[in-house]
C-alpha cells in the first residue's frame, strides 16, 4: 500500500490559483509529480463530465482549485464549481466510489503555500482510500 | 479646442500602484512616459501588504508591472530620484539622479505619485517600540502575515518565536495627535487595515484573540461598514479607548496594556504582541521637492490641491495623485491617477517615444494544419537542465515545427520564431503565465496571426525529484491544447466617437466637460427639469469652498458647450451594444429617441432618505440635512439666530435595513456647526453621533468645532435619542443618554437636523438596463477584475458620483475625471477588437431555454427572436465559459477552452506514452 502513488487531476483557475502558485514557487514549495494540472479560464467553465472523465481515465482523485468565493473575477465561477463538485460526489457515491475522491479548494495568493498543501493533503487522503474501485 | 496645447512626454514620479496606473493610461492615450521610482522595483506599498481590502487583488499587480516593463512607450527608471523640477507646462526639465549620475529629462507635464511613508513610532516612549521586541508596527505585522514573510504566515512573536495567541492593535499611532507627532489629521486607512489584519489573523486561526483599541471606528468607505460587521461577527474585540502605555510583565515577554474603559475605569489586559497602527504621511523627499519647486502644501504637509480641482497643484502642468495629496486608500489613489491623466489630456498633446505598432493583416489559419512554435524562458534560479529537457521532449510532440529559447528581447524572439518557422500556434513555457498573456497576443499579432492561438506552460512549483516528468506532462498538455485551438473570428469595429452620460449632477457635468474638451460629442441626460443633482443641496465643501458658485459655473459651461447636448426630463429606456458601439433608447416626456455612442458614464446620483422617526414631517423644525442646507443657502440668518441646534447622525444609516455608512454626514454636521458657531457664538450646538468619522484632514474641523464649544454626545443603537414636540409650539425636546455621565441629557432645541442615509437614486433600474452589477448596498459595483475603481462590470461603461457610494464633492469630481479618462481611452481608438476569447452560440443546437441568460454573471446572452436562438455579443463576453458549462444542449462553444481539450486532458496527463 505504501508504494501506491495516487494519480490526481487538479482543475485550476488561471487567476487565484495561478497567483497562489506564484507564492508557492517563491516559498520553494514543490507540487508532487502525481498531481497534474488542467488550467481553465474560470472554474465555472468545468462541467460534471469533465470532473468524471479523469476517473474513467484512471485517476484516483480529482480536485478543483479556484478563487475565494468573494474574489472571483467572474463573480460566481467558484460558487458554480463548488455546486458541481457536490453533485459529482453524489454521482460517485452511486457508482460506489468514495465521494472524498473529489474536492474543491478556495485558494489565494495570501495563502499561496496552500497551492501545494492541498495537493499534498489530497494525495494523503487518496493514499488512505487506496486505488479507485480497489475495494 | 485645444489647438494651442503644447506637445510632450510625461514624467510620472513614483512607481507604486498610482504611478503604474497613470503610466499605463498615459501610454494608451499616446504619451511617452518616464516612470521614475527610487527603489529597485515597481509596485510601491502593495507587495508589502497581506491581501488588499476589499478583495484579494494580488494577482493583478504583477501583470500591470510587467505591462509597464514591456511597453515601448514607458521608460521605467528604477533606483532613480528626482532632484529638481524647473520650467513650465509643456517644457519642464526634471533633474534626476541614478547612482552617482545626473541626468536632465524633458517632460511636458508631471504627475507626482511618490506616495506615503508610515509614521515612525519610536518617539512614543510609552509604547516602547524598538525597546520591546513584541511591539511592532502594522507594516511589520503585514509582512509577518505574508506566506513569504519570515514566519511563513504563522504569527510568531519576535522575542521568543512563541505563536501569538492574543494580539492587540493600538489605533491612531501618529494620527490625530498634535502633541508628540505633529500629525493632527486622521490617516483614514488605519481602521480598515487593522480590521483586515485582525480578520485575516482569525482566518489563519480562529482561536487567536484579537483586540483593537480605537477612538472612533472610521469605516466610511465603500463596503467598509460591512467589513466592520464581518469583523464583529468573527469576534474581533473592539475597545473604545486610547491606550497610554504598553508595559512589560515581569518574568515573561508578555505585554500589559492599561486602558480606561468608556466609564473611565482603569483596566489591565495582557497580550502576546502589540501592533501599532501607524499613520500615514506624505513621502518626505517628495514634499521637500515640492517645497523647492514652489508647490503649495497643506497645513498637514500634504500637497495642496485646487478648489474643485482635486488632482491639480498650484503649478499648471503638475498634478498629484495618491498619498502625497492626503491619506487615501488604494482605490482612491488609482482613481486620482486616472483623473490626473484626464487633466494632462486637457493641457498637453501626446508625444510618443515610438509610433503605434503596425500589424500585418492576419493571415487565415482556419482549416490549416496546426504548426506549433514552442518558446521557453527560464527565470534566474531555474536549472539549465530544464531547458535541455524542454528542447529534447518538445521535439517529440505532435504538431511541433520549432523549439527555441526566448531571452532578452522576448517579443522580438517570439515574432521571429513564428515567422521563420511558419508556425500558426504558439506555446510559451515560463514562470507566471498570467503576466505574459499581453506579450504573447502582441507577438501573434505582429506575426500576422490571430492573437489567441497560444497556450502557456507553467514552469513553477516543480518537485526537484521528478521535474523532468512534470515538465513533460505540462508540455504535452500545452502543445496538445495549442493543436486544438480553432481560431475564432476577430472583427475590428469602428468606434462611435461620442459619449452618453447619465445624470446631470456634479459628476455628470464634470465628465461631460472633460470628454467634450477632447473634441468628442456628449449627450448628457438628466431626469429632472434642472441640472445640478444633489449638488444643489450642498452649501460648501469641508474646506468651506462655495459649492453653489462652482455649480453655477459648471452649469453655464455645459450649456455653452457646443459638443454637449443636454437633455433634461429624459430617462433611459434601453441599452444595447458593447464598448465602442452602444445604442441607447432615451425617453423625453414620452418621445423616444435612439442615440449611438462609444462609451457610457453612469452618474445618476443619490438622495438622502426620508426618515419616519424623530418627528420628521410632523414638526416643521425637524429638517433633513439637505433641507437645512437649502435654508442656509437661501437665507442663512434665519438659521443662525437659533438658540439651540441639535444634529442627529446616522439616521437610517448603519442599521440592519441600510447597513452602509454615508461617509460625509459627520463632516457635514461639523462643518455646519463650525459655520453657525462662527456667526453666532452664543448658539448651543449638540451633535449626537455614533462614531465621529471626520476622516483625513477633515479632523481639523472636528478639533475646531470642539474648540468653538460644539458639544458632541455619543449614542448607541440601543439608546437612540428621543425627539418630542414641546406642548403648544414648534420647539423641540431631545433626550439622549450620555454614556460618559451615564445619565439622560434633555435638550430644548429650536431645530433638529437629521443626517439621513444617502442611497442611489435609481441604481436598480439603471443596473438592469445597462446590465451592470450592484453591490450589497445597492450602489454600482466595481469591476470584479479589481483595481479598476471607476469601471463597472461591463467594459465601456464607467461610473462616478453618489451612485457608486456616498462621497463629497471633491471625490465626485475626481471620480468623474477618472471615469472620463477611462472613457477617452476607448474614444481615442479608431476601432475596437471584438471576439477572440469568447463563447459562441450555435443557433441550430439552441433550444432557447434561457439557461445561459440566467447563468452569465455579466448578463450578456440575450434571446434573438429573429434567429430563434440565444446570442452572445462577442464585444461583451468576458470569456469565463460558465454558459458553455451550463448549456444543457451543448449549444455554446469556446474554442480556447473547448470540451475536447478538457475531456482529452486527463488521458493525456495520465498516460505519458499518449
Amino acid at each position: 500500500m505504501n508504494d501506491f502513488k495516487p494519480q490526481i487531476i487538479a482543475f485550476c483557475c488561471a487567476n487565484c490559483a495561478s497567483s497562489a502558485a506564484q507564492v508557492a514557487e517563491g516559498m520553494k514549495k514543490a507540487l508532487p509529480e502525481n498531481v497534474k494540472i488542467i488550467q481553465v479560464p474560470c472554474t465555472g467553465r468545468i462541467e460534471v463530465l469533465h470532473l468524471l472523465k479523469p476517473f474513467e481515465e484512471g485517476a484516483d482523485g480529482v480536485y478543483v482549485a479556484g478563487c475565494q468565493e468573494d474574489s472571483c473575477q467572474y463573480v460566481n465561477g467558484i460558487t458554480k464549481a463548488t455546486k458541481r463538485v457536490e453533485h459529482v460526489k453524489k454521482i460517485l457515491e452511486e457508482l460506489d466510489i468514495e465521494p472524498e475522491r473529489i474536492n474543491v479548494f478556495n485558494l489565494y495568493a495570501g495563502k499561496g503555500q496552500e497551492f501545494v498543501q492541498v495537493a499534498l493533503d489530497m494525495t494523503d487522503k487518496i493514499k488512505e482510500l487506496g486505488p479507485v474501485m480497489s475495494k | 479646442m485645444g489647438q494651442d496645447k503644447p506637445k510632450g512626454f510625461v514624467m510620472v514620479m513614483g512607481g507604486g500602484i498610482a504611478g503604474i496606473q497613470a503610466a499605463l493610461s498615459l501610454s494608451d492615450a499616446g504619451y511617452g512616459v518616464h516612470l521614475v521610482e527610487h527603489t529597485d522595483t515597481l509596485g510601491g506599498m502593495i507587495p508589502g501588504l497581506h491581501r488588499i481590502y476589499p478583495l484579494c487583488a494580488c494577482c493583478k499587480l504583477d501583470p500591470k508591472i510587467a505591462a509597464c516593463e514591456q511597453d515601448p512607450n514607458i521608460n521605467v527608471m528604477l533606483n532613480t530620484t528626482v532632484e529638481n523640477i524647473s520650467g513650465d507646462l509643456g517644457n519642464f526639465t526634471v533633474s534626476v539622479k541614478k547612482g552617482g549620475n545626473n541626468d536632465a529629462i524633458k517632460a511636458g507635464a508631471i504627475i507626482l505619485a511618490a506616495g506615503i511613508e508610515t509614521f515612525d513610532p519610536t518617539i512614543f516612549d510609552t509604547y516602547a517600540y524598538g525597546r520591546l521586541p513584541n511591539v511592532i508596527t502594522s507594516v511589520e505585522y503585514e509582512q509577518r502575515q505574508k506566506p513569504l514573510g519570515p514566519d511563513q504566515g504563522i504569527i510568531k512573536r519576535p522575542s521568543d518565536g512563541k505563536t501569538a495567541e492574543k494580539i492587540a492593535w493600538l489605533q491612531c499611532v501618529g494620527s490625530r495627535d498634535i502633541n508628540l507627532c505633529d500629525a493632527p489629521y486622521c490617516s483614514s486607512v488605519c481602521c480598515m487595515y487593522a480590521l483586515k489584519e485582525a480578520v485575516n489573523t482569525k482566518e489563519l486561526n480562529d482561536d487567536i484573540e484579537t483586540t483593537i483599541f480605537y477612538m472612533d471606528m472610521r469605516t466610511n468607505g465603500k463596503g467598509c461598514e460591512d467589513y466592520l460587521n464581518t469583523a464583529i461577527e468573527r469576534d474581533v474585540n473592539l475597545i473604545r479607548s486610547r491606550v497610554h502605555t504598553v508595559d512589560t510583565v515581569s518574568g515573561s515577554d508578555d505585554l500589559e496594556i492599561a486602558y480606561a474603559d468608556e466609564k473611565g475605569e482603569v483596566k489591565f489586559e495582557i497580550f502576546d504582541m502589540v501592533v501599532l497602527s501607524v499613520g500615514l504621511k506624505a513621502s518626505g523627499k517628495a514634499i521637500e521637492l515640492a517645497r523647492k519647486t514652489g508647490i503649495d502644501l497643506s497645513e498637514d504637509q500634504f500637497i495642496r490641491t485646487g478648489q474643485f480641482r482635486p488632482v491639480s497643484t498650484n503649478k499648471p502642468g503638475i498634478f498629484v495623485c495618491g498619498g502625497l495629496s492626503g491619506p487615501f486608500d488604494i482605490g482612491q489613489s488609482i482613481t486620482q491617477a486616472a483623473a490626473s491623466v484626464s487633466e494632462i489630456a486637457s493641457c498637453l498633446k501626446p508625444e510618443a517615444f515610438s509610433p503605434p505598432m503596425e500589424y500585418p493583416k492576419p493571415s487565415k489559419t482556419a482549416g490549416k494544419k496546426p504548426k506549433v512554435f514552442l518558446a521557453y524562458n527560464l527565470c534566474s534560479g531555474m536549472s539549465f537542465d530544464l531547458g535541455t529537457e524542454i528542447e529534447k521532449y518538445a521535439e517529440t510532440l505532435p504538431g511541433i515545427v520549432s523549439v527555441s529559447k526566448a531571452e532578452g528581447d522576448i517579443l522580438g524572439a517570439l515574432v521571429n520564431g513564428l515567422m521563420e518557422s511558419g508556425a500558426n500556434r504558439l506555446v510559451f513555457a515560463s514562470c507566471t503565465p498570467a503576466i505574459h498573456k499581453a506579450l504573447l497576443e502582441e507577438a501573434l499579432k505582429l506575426a500576422g496571426l490571430n492573437p489567441y492561438l497560444y497556450e502557456t506552460v507553467d514552469l513553477r512549483v516543480f518537485d526537484p525529484q521528478s521535474a523532468h516528468l512534470q515538465v513533460q506532462d505540462r508540455l504535452r498538455m500545452g502543445v496538445s491544447r495549442a493543436n486544438l485551438i480553432s481560431p475564432q473570428p476577430i472583427r475590428q469595429i469602428p468606434v462611435v466617437k461620442s459619449a452618453l452620460i447619465v445624470g446631470g449632477g456634479v459628476s455628470g457635468i464634470e465628465s461631460a466637460l472633460t470628454i467634450s474638451a477632447e473634441g468628442y460629442k456628449v449627450t448628457l441626460v438628466e431626469k429632472d427639469k434642472k441640472l445640478g443633482g444633489h449638488g444643489r443641496h450642498v452649501r460648501t465643501t469641508w474646506q468651506g469652498y462655495d459649492v453653489q458658485a462652482y455649480l453655477k459655473g459648471l452649469i453655464s459651461s455645459v450649456k455653452q458647450d457646443k459638443n454637449i447636448t443636454v437633455m433634461t426630463q429624459t430617462t433611459v429606456k434601453e441599452n444595447k451594444g458593447f464598448a465602442g458601439k452602444f445604442v441607447t433608447t432615451l425617453d423625453n416626456k414620452g418621445k423616444s429617441k435612439n442615440i449611438s455612442h462609444g462609451v457610457t458614464i453612469l452618474a445618476p446620483g443619490g438622495d438622502s432618505i426620508r426618515p419616519t422617526e424623530y418627528l420628521y414631517g410632523q414638526n416643521k423644525n425637524v429638517y433633513l440635512w439637505s433641507e437645512l442646507s437649502a435654508k442656509m443657502i437661501d437665507n442663512s440668518s434665519s438659521v443662525e439666530k437659533a438658540g439651540t441646534a441639535v444634529f442627529i447622525q446616522c439616521v437610517g444609516s448603519r442599521e440592519p435595513d441600510c447597513t452602509h455608512c454615508s461617509n460625509f454626514c459627520c463632516t457635514f454636521a461639523v462643518r455646519t456647526a463650525v459655520d453657525l458657531k462662527t456667526k453666532n457664538p452664543d448658539m448651543n450646538i449638540y451633535i449626537l453621533y455614533r462614531e465621529m468619522r471626520t476622516f483625513g484632514e477633515r479632523e481639523s474641523l472636528y478639533r475646531e468645532a470642539r474648540d468653538k464649544g460644539v458639544i458632541f454626545v455619543r449614542y448607541d443603537l440601543d439608546n437612540k435619542p428621543i425627539v418630542e414636540s414641546l406642548d403648544g409650539n414648534d420647539k423641540l425636546k431631545v433626550t439622549v443618554l450620555d454614556p460618559i455621565l451615564e445619565r439622560s441629557l434633555s435638550l430644548e432645541a429650536d431645530f433638529v437636523s437629521l443626517q439621513t442615509a444617502i442611497v442611489g437614486t435609481n441604481n436598480q433600474e439603471l443596473a438592469g438596463i445597462f446590465r451592470v452589477n450592484l453591490d450589497h448596498d445597492g450602489f454600482f459595483s466595481e469591476s470584479p477584475e479589481k483595481l479598476k475603481p471607476v469601471d463597472t462590470s461591463i467594459k465601456g461603461i464607467y461610473m462616478a458620483g453618489l451612485a457608486v457610494y456616498p462621497k463629497d464633492t471633491a471625490e465626485s469630481i475626481t471620480q468623474a475625471k477618472a471615469a472620463s479618462a477611462r472613457a477617452l481611452e476607448i474614444l481615442s481608438q479608431d476601432t475596437v477588437q471584438v471576439g477572440g476569447l469568447v463563447a459562441e452560440v450555435m443557433p441550430e443546437k439552441c433550444a432557447v431555454c434561457c439557461t445561459c441568460v440566467r447563468t452569465c454573471p455579466f448578463n450578456v446572452p440575450v434571446i434573438d427572436h429573429e434567429r430563434g436562438a440565444a446570442f452572445i455579443e462577442p464585444g461583451l463576453c468576458q470569456g469565463c465559459g460558465m454558459c458553455v458549462a451550463e448549456c444543457p444542449g451543448k449549444a455554446i462553444i469556446m474554442s480556447t477552452c473547448s470540451d475536447q481539450m478538457l475531456t482529452e486532458a486527463p488521458s493525456l496527463l495520465l498516460n505519458s506514452d499518449y
